[in-house]
């Protein structure tokens, strides 16, 4: 794997904290003396974070088409029904 | 700055499993759920919505190892819809009444992002799509990388985890050049 990527995924061990002592410290004396990596860093943990983001726009899409589902099902028209009434 | 890392979400339920349980939730708290936000003169829609927020934000608790409820999924996530009422909808807070298990739920801070993220989650959506698609199905449905070369169509799983440290360099890339200064994402 070329350098820039061994970079990457030496960043995310360190991100979720799973690099061992004595790498993490050099990884952070690294960061102290590197603006770059700092930079990178940073922006790597953004990704996670957008990572989350994106994983909780699915789920929140999958919600929604179970509500669809049960909107158009009709051994559910009863339920439907005492949804619908509130808001007329 | 978000505080969400990845290593918060250790777990997540299988996306079957996850229907299930939404569609249980559905048919047993949507209607107390509806019945709150008529209350407060929302409409269907803004039922809908805030129930789908807080069936999120009920997954993301009930998949932590630390966390339990004392009362019913139904009354907890009423709660969560009250809280999200409260943040989307109303300054004056005095309008929703909580109990105190109400009062101790915590709503993660990040649930609606800054638009700054929001413009980047929507630009990587599009056009990073395949790596967002890879890198979710790595992390979050915890795919073994032999699985991921599969559906991704990689030969090996060498190249599918070589694939995965490009995407994630991809993104990062997107990251540092949409983000207007350092300082924006920097604690």
């Amino acid at each position: 794997m070329r350098t820039s990527l061994n970079d990457i995924a030496r960043t995310e061990k360190y991100l979720r904290d799973q690099l061992p002592p004595e790498e993490k410290l050099l990884f952070e004396a690294q960061m102290l003396t590197s603006p770059l990596l700092r930079w990178n860093v940073a922006a790597q943990k953004k990704v996670y974070t957008l990572l989350t983001l994106y994983h909780r726009r699915k789920t929140k899409e999958q919600a929604q088409n179970v509500q669809q589902k049960l909107f158009q099902e009709s051994q559910h028209a009863a339920w439907k029904e005492q949804i619908t009434q509130l808001f007329k | 700055m978000e505080s969400v890392m990845l290593n918060e979400v250790t777990t997540t339920l299988p996306h079957e499993e996850r229907d299930k349980l939404f569609e249980a939730l559905y048919l047993t708290a949507f209607p107390v759920v509806a019945r709150f936000v008529r209350k407060m003169n929302g409409s269907l829609d803004d039922a809908s919505d805030l129930f789908q927020d807080a069936l999120v934000i009920y997954c993301e608790k009930i998949t932590n190892p630390d966390f339990s409820i004392h009362v019913s999924p139904e009354a907890y996530i009423l709660g969560i819809t009250k809280h999200l009422w409260m943040r989307k909808y109303t300054q004056d807070h005095r309008n929703v009444s909580l109990d105190s298990m109400e009062a101790s739920i915590m709503i993660p801070n990040d649930y609606y992002p800054e638009i700054n993220s929001l413009q980047l989650l929507n630009l990587l959506a599009s056009t990073g799509k395949k790596c967002m698609d890879l890198l979710h199905a790595f992390y979050y449905e915890k795919i073994s990388m032999k699985v991921l070369a599969g559906r991704f169509g990689f030969v090996t799983e060498r190249s599918a985890t070589v694939q995965k440290y490009k995407c994630i360099e991809k993104i990062r890339d997107t990251v540092k050049e949409k983000s207007i200064a350092y300082e924006d994402f920097i604690e």
